[in-house]
């Protein structure tokens, strides 16, 4: 696995994260507009919004007076075509499974 | 949340007694999957998958229903115990299909990684990667022949 996808599966592993990823992904929202549509503290938003950001996979962006938060596409589509690859490599392990299999 | 998920699928012209042999036997197992393998056929028992060029790597099985499902826990770090963050979860179906065998494969765990685990994995990545040029090479040399 590519090392700078490791962050980005272990932002994905929280479901609040997930949450937030999926609302930033249809509109910029702020961290206060997010506390109001997620059963979470503001608190709580900011401190998964700085880990989604570690990981690439939103971008802050100021929008007058308030900071608003946009999902990154580019990294979602790396970590896709890392599961792909790795979907590749059992496709190769299949591949021999299945001459063992017909052989004996 | 939706799982990250890698899942594949292939039909075969075996018994399904011929592909649970191939996937469970270690022999058979060191045949698709590294070089060497140790592997018990007991829920909870530890096993060893080892390449001469990257080294071991631990397992532990964590399902037998023969002849229809196996499935395993495998660390991703060497010579280290599989456990939730370093390892991901290999999990085989076997159905019976046009008088063969269907099997899939489904590994999970991939939201739980931990960073330290990268480097080692980097390792095992550029084995899998050899493995399977070297699979496309066998093939191609059938096709032609």
């Amino acid at each position: 696995m590519t090392k700078s996808l490791v962050p980005v599966f272990a932002a994905l592993a929280d479901e609040t994260r997930w949450d937030i990823l999926t609302r930033l992904g249809a509109r910029e929202l702020s961290a206060s507009a997010l506390a109001i549509e997620l059963p979470v503290t503001r608190q709580a938003i900011a401190k998964h919004l700085a880990a989604l950001a570690d990981a690439g996979l939103v971008q802050a962006a100021p929008s007058g007076r308030e900071i608003r938060y946009r999902a990154i596409g580019a990294r979602l589509s790396a970590v896709a075509g890392e599961l792909d690859r790795i979907g590749a490599e059992w496709d190769g392990r299949l591949a021999r499974i299945r001459t063992i299999a017909e052989r004996l | 949340m939706s799982e990250l998920l890698v899942t594949r699928t292939v039909h075969i012209n075996a018994h399904r007694s011929a592909v649970w042999a191939a996937i469970t036997e270690p022999a058979l197992v060191s045949e698709w999957f590294g070089d060497t393998a140790s592997l018990e056929l007991r829920v909870g028992a530890p096993g060893v998958f080892g390449w001469d060029e990257w080294g071991e790597f631990r397992i532990v099985v964590e399902e037998i229903d023969e002849p229809t499902a196996f499935a395993f826990r495998w660390a991703r770090e060497k010579n280290t115990d599989p456990a939730p963050g370093n390892s991901t979860l290999v999990r085989f179906i076997l159905s019976e299909k046009d008088g063969g065998t269907e099997l899939t494969v489904r590994e999970t765990g991939w939201e739980e990684f931990q960073g330290d685990v990268a480097a080692n994995m980097k390792d095992n990545t550029a084995g899998w990667i050899e493995e399977l040029d070297e699979l496309v090479a066998f093939l191609d040399k059938q096709d032609s022949a």
